[in-house]
């Protein structure tokens, strides 16, 4: 028997739905942040009185950030 | 007063305000109130350790030059941050798991607790670092001197003021990130206080933004249309050099040693990694949300020779705002002065571990490091370093400060960093990786690194001379530093990543296929690459170190109390009668994983090896590694076959079951046939004694007759008892031979002599062979003859013949003595024959009636005690007993 | 007149010491010492009480008791059963064969004698 160490139980794998999600979106990110994917959306423009460029890319990367977020709660209530 | 002692006044002040947080924090985590410490926002904020000087001042003015190039080096770490469920999240529970204290270490274990890839591994990190800590003190001198000099003093000197900090450095590294020596240990002054200098930056860089968006434009759309529109570059935004420093800053944030640091050993709870996959990306968002407009209004409002790398600082001075100003300079001082202190944190552990632990061992070889105190001279060895990564850092400052080469060296050191890149993620994910593929690819890699990127970067002054940086070595054009093969990239950068990277991984693949992984290795690679999966806890072999030496050596190095703890409850967990646990393997890696946690790997095996006599990894590791390896495997399958899986673990319980239900029944059977063997002589001496007792005189014949009954039964009771002594300490091997070298006549004459008695009795003849007596044998006479005497007596009591013959007959036939016992009787029946080497056992025939009793069994375990065999090989013209011993040459040659 | 006794048993000193103890009663005994054929000695005997050990090479004790009572002429002679083992399990077992009466070794003699009297009367 491997005897309980005085460290945090190890977290539980949550459901299959989660692990393709948490396991898709880094893809999904690398897809629309780097590569010439890019290029399609970042011509000169405007787009809400900012150029385009920094729109898409500022908003891709806050579209991300607002999905890691919904996984990590996810895998946070999972462990709970 | 001016106002660089005004900006001196403040820094001191911040500085101290971050000892007094640093102090606090540690007195809350020794009273055990982790809540607040442990929380995952602290974590994340620790991570911003990412965001350096260089990204602090440099965001802008990569913007400024290149527009929206800057942000590469902040997606890189989004991705890895929110692909966390891919590599991150297998790192830190490795890290947990095999108390990992440094990336070195972390490759290092992974590849067989290798000391020589440890070593490079701390080489490659102090070479890129120490630049990066230069980059640091010069971004300070610098901003000081900006700072001064718009006040219309006389600049200080950058020298003095970089000397300062880093002094200053290292005494706050030393004071707090020395403080425990588990280096696995979280350091949670050191993190408390990096956590507020991460949002000292933010909000500094946050405020420098709105006040340009808000302040000198008005509002976002304002200041995009005083924005140069070729600075986008739109259109064309992605091209190389944007997916190169897309992947080096991914690759960063997991290979730099202080990132390694905060993420995976300052980690103490899985799920705030959770929580820093989305935090941590937002910070990083913050972080880069104002660069643009800051670029953007610097070009605009400050005259073209101004630096955009001070635009930060600039800006806010141009405009009046010394306050905005001051506050921007501490977000840039947070920056630099985080970075440089776990960065030193993180070094020192490598090289205390790594470069000083092992030489120490080395030196002190024949001691046993348990006899000394490894505590302390792993602290001051860690002390020491701190000191010695900022001295470098300070000589580096020194000798290249204020030349161009500092102003690329940022990305530079990436990439040199970088080279652990593909032994560290093939380590996570590929069984096959070997350490010497690590070794080559990292040492392939590093050596393009240097040549194509680093010694091009000091200009042609460093080995490398401007002829060959243009031409290459002798005039060879394919061999030009920054256009290999003529390949054509232009940009150095990717031209660097292309060949160092590449190369690295092509030899870490093709070696790594070309050679065989160690026992350790793959021992290792399991566990790392399983760590997710249910290893299932080893079978205990007991060693033979004495648990003494353990204890001595985990005092040594996990200090006093916290080794009697572990021992604790450990012999608790193995639920031994003595307060020490038995040292069995799995103790002994538990406990070397522990010592890891102070010294890393490498050293802990060292020490460990040196302590239980320098085993190797032995057969039963392999066969546990076989074991491990087959249940993982099985425990993948179990997914979809969980009632297989019930049914198998039911059929091997009832199995056990049944094993044990045999057990138990064999047991009873030999109590009950002991019990049997026992009651039958003591009925003759109890009736024989009650008749002696109760009955009139007898005469004096009887008496007699009755007296030698008891006398003899008493006899055969004494020795069944000796009997089952005898046997059951030669079953536990527990027996004290005595070996001499004697010549064989001696013992077969002391066993016929022994039974001459029965002999006569039977009128028996005894047929020997003289000749083959006469050689030498080197075993223990006592035994052996009571051996034969055993096999002599039971052929004259079970022969059965009218005239017996018992021959006692030698012979060396191949590397074995042959001494066959035969008779001339009927032999031994087909169903006897298997039952008569155990214990009572009961023959069926009649001419051997009665019970075997223990002669043979115990002689059996004699004849095996001395390395040999007995068996039967008789045929149905007579009983034969076969003795076959192993000839020791060496002695036999010693005694002739 | 004289009540004849058959001992069945293996060890010769406690078979030297049975006949003597019984001789001296003046019960007449018959003594055999193999468990093969310990039956049809029984049935060529005849005797008023047989005293039957339980481990004998060749047969056991209770195959042998078995065989006594399926034989009609002498299925209703007595029979002590002696055994070395002393378990319950023995007891039990000998009951089920149709023993008379159980006794364990050692024994002493005074009780042995009086329960081959009372099994003779």
């Amino acid at each position: 028997m491997t005897t309980p160490q005085s460290r945090a139980a190890p977290t539980k794998a949550p459901g299959r739905r989660f692990r393709d999600l948490a396991t898709l979106l880094p893809i999904l990110g690398v897809l629309l942040l780097a590569t010439p994917i890019v290029s399609i959306f970042t011509q000169s423009g405007q787009i809400f009185g900012l150029p385009s460029p920094i729109f898409y890319i500022f908003g891709i990367w806050a579209g991300l950030i607002v999905l890691a977020f919904a996984l990590a709660r996810r895998a946070n209530r999972a462990n709970r | 007063m001016g106002s660089f002692n005004l900006l001196v006044s403040i820094c001191l002040i911040y500085v101290l305000a971050l000892f007094l947080i640093a102090y606090v924090a540690e007195r809350a985590a020794d009273r055990g109130r982790f809540n607040f410490l442990r929380s995952p926002l602290v974590y994340t904020l620790s991570i911003s350790v990412y965001c350096t000087a260089w990204t602090y001042y440099g965001a802008v003015g990569s913007a400024a030059r290149n527009g929206l190039e800057f942000i590469t080096i902040y997606l890189g770490p989004t991705l890895v941050f929110i692909g966390w469920w891919w590599v991150l999240r297998k790192l830190v529970r490795i890290g947990r798991e095999q108390r990992i204290t440094s990336i070195a270490d972390l490759l290092s274990s992974r590849y067989g607790k290798s000391g020589p890839l440890a070593v490079l591994v701390t080489l490659l990190a102090v070479i890129g670092t120490t630049p990066y800590i230069a980059l640091q003190l010069q971004s300070l001198a610098l901003s000081f001197e900006v700072f001064t000099t718009s006040g219309g003093e006389e600049a200080p000197s950058p020298t003095s003021t970089a000397f300062y900090v880093a002094v200053g450095l290292a005494v706050f590294t030393i004071v707090f990130g020395t403080r425990n020596l588990d280096a696995n240990e979280r350091h949670h002054g050191v993190v408390t206080a990096i956590a507020v200098e991460a949002i000292v930056k933010l909000a500094a860089l946050l405020s420098v933004g709105i006040f340009v968006v808000w302040g000198v434009a008005n509002g976002p759309t304002d200041i995009f249309t005083r924005m140069d529109p070729e600075l986008l570059n739109a259109g064309e935004i992605f091209n190389k050099r944007w997916l190169t420093l897309t992947l080096l800053s991914a690759t960063a944030i997991l290979c730099l040693p202080r990132m390694f640091q905060v993420i995976v050993v300052e980690n103490d709870n899985e799920r705030n990694l959770a929580t820093a996959s989305w935090a941590f990306p937002l910070y990083l968002f913050l972080m880069s949300l104002f660069v643009l407009p800051i670029a953007i209004a610097g070009l605009s409002t400050l005259p073209s020779n101004a630096n955009p790398d001070l635009f930060v600082l600039t800006v806010p001075l141009a405009q009046g705002q010394s306050t905005l100003a001051t506050f921007a300079f501490l977000g840039g001082f947070s920056s630099a002065t985080s970075m440089v202190i776990v960065a030193s944190i993180a070094l020192s552990t490598m090289m205390s571990n790594h470069i000083v632990l092992p030489l120490w061992l080395r030196v002190n070889a024949s001691r046993n490091p348990a006899s000394d105190d490894v505590r302390l001279l792993l602290l001051r060895s860690r002390r020491v370093s701190i000191a010695v990564v900022l001295a470098l850092g300070f000589l580096y400052f020194q000798f290249t400060g204020g030349t161009g080469a500092l102003a690329s060296i940022g990305l530079i050191a990436f990439l040199g960093v970088a080279q652990v890149l593909p032994a560290m993620i093939g380590g996570l994910f590929w069984s096959s990786a070997t350490r010497s593929a690590a070794i080559t690819g990292i040492c392939v890699g590093f050596a393009f690194w240097a040549y194509t990127l680093f010694l091009p970067s000091f200009g042609g002054s460093f080995i490398l001379t401007s002829s060959t940086l243009a031409n290459g070595p002798f005039g060879i054009s394919g061999l030009t530093p920054h256009n290999l093969l003529n390949v054509q990239i232009n940009d150095p950068l990717v031209h660097a990543v292309f060949w160092s990277l590449g190369m690295n991984t092509f030899v870490f693949v093709l070696v790594s296929v070309m050679t065989t992984p160690s026992a350790i290795e793959r021992l290792q690679s399991v566990q790392f690459i399983n760590v997710f999966g249910q290893i299932s806890a080893r079978r205990g072999i007991t060693r033979s170190t004495p648990i003494e030496d353990l204890l001595v050596l985990a005092q040594r190095i996990l200090g006093r109390e916290e080794a009697m703890a572990l021992f604790k409850t450990q012999a608790v967990a193995q639920d031994t009668d003595t307060p020490l646990p038995d040292p069995t393997s799995e103790f002994i890696t538990t406990l070397e994983r522990e010592i890891a946690g102070n010294v890393g790997a490498a050293a802990a095996h060292a020490m460990m090896g040196q302590v239980t006599g320098g085993a190797e990894i032995s057969f039963e590791d392999m066969i546990a590694v076989a074991d491990e390896t087959a249940q993982i495997m099985e425990y993948s399958a179990r997914l979809e076959t969980q009632s297989t899986e019930l049914a198998q673990t039911a059929e091997q319980l009832r199995t056990a079951n049944d094993k044990l239900t045999e057990l138990s029944k064999q047991k009873d059977t030999f109590l009950s046939q002991v019990s049997h063997e026992l009651r039958t002589p003591m009925t003759s001496i109890r009736t024989f004694a009650e008749i002696l007792r109760d009955s009139d005189p007898l005469e004096p014949e009887q008496l007699n007759n009755f007296a030698s009954i008891i006398h003899d039964e008493s006899i055969r009771l004494t020795r069944l008892l000796d009997d089952i002594l005898d046997l059951s300490f030669m079953e536990n091997g527990r027996v004290q031979l005595h070996m001499e070298t004697v010549p064989l006549s001696k013992i077969i004459d002391r066993a016929l002599t022994t039974t001459q008695a029965q002999v006569n009795d039977q009128g028996a003849k005894i047929l020997r062979d003289a000749d083959a007596e006469k050689m030498m044998l080197y075993t223990d006479p006592d035994r052996l003859s009571q051996v034969l005497i055993n096999l002599v007596s039971n052929a004259l009591k079970h022969c059965g013949a009218d005239q017996p013959e018992i021959a006692v007959l030698s012979g060396i036939y191949g590397d074995q003595l042959i001494i066959d016992v035969a008779d001339n009787g009927s032999g031994i029946s087909k169903d006897d024959i298997e039952i008569i080497f155990e214990k009572f056992a009961k023959l069926s025939s009649k001419v051997t009636a009665g019970s075997a009793g223990l002669g043979l069994p115990i002689s059996r375990e004699i004849v095996k005690n001395l390395g040999g065999t007995l068996s039967y090989e008789g045929t149905q013209n007579g009983a034969i007993f076969r003795v076959a011993l192993p000839i020791a040459n060496e002695h036999q040659q010693a005694a002739q | 007149m004289h009540e004849r006794v058959l001992l069945i048993e293996d060890e010769p000193h406690i078979v030297e010491a049975l006949s003597f103890l019984l001789t001296r009663e003046g019960i007449s005994v018959s003594t055999h010492s193999d468990g093969i054929d310990a039956a049809q000695t029984v049935a060529r005997l005849a005797p008023d009480l047989v005293i039957l050990d339980v481990m004998l090479p060749g047969k056991s004790g209770f195959d042998i008791l078995a065989e006594i009572r399926q034989a009609e002429a002498v299925a209703n002679t007595p029979v002590l059963m002696l055994t070395a083992k002393g378990q319950l399990r023995d007891r039990a077992a000998a009951q089920a064969a149709g023993a008379s009466l159980f006794m364990t070794k050692p024994f002493s003699n005074k009780e042995i004698i009086a329960n081959v009297k009372s099994l003779l009367k």
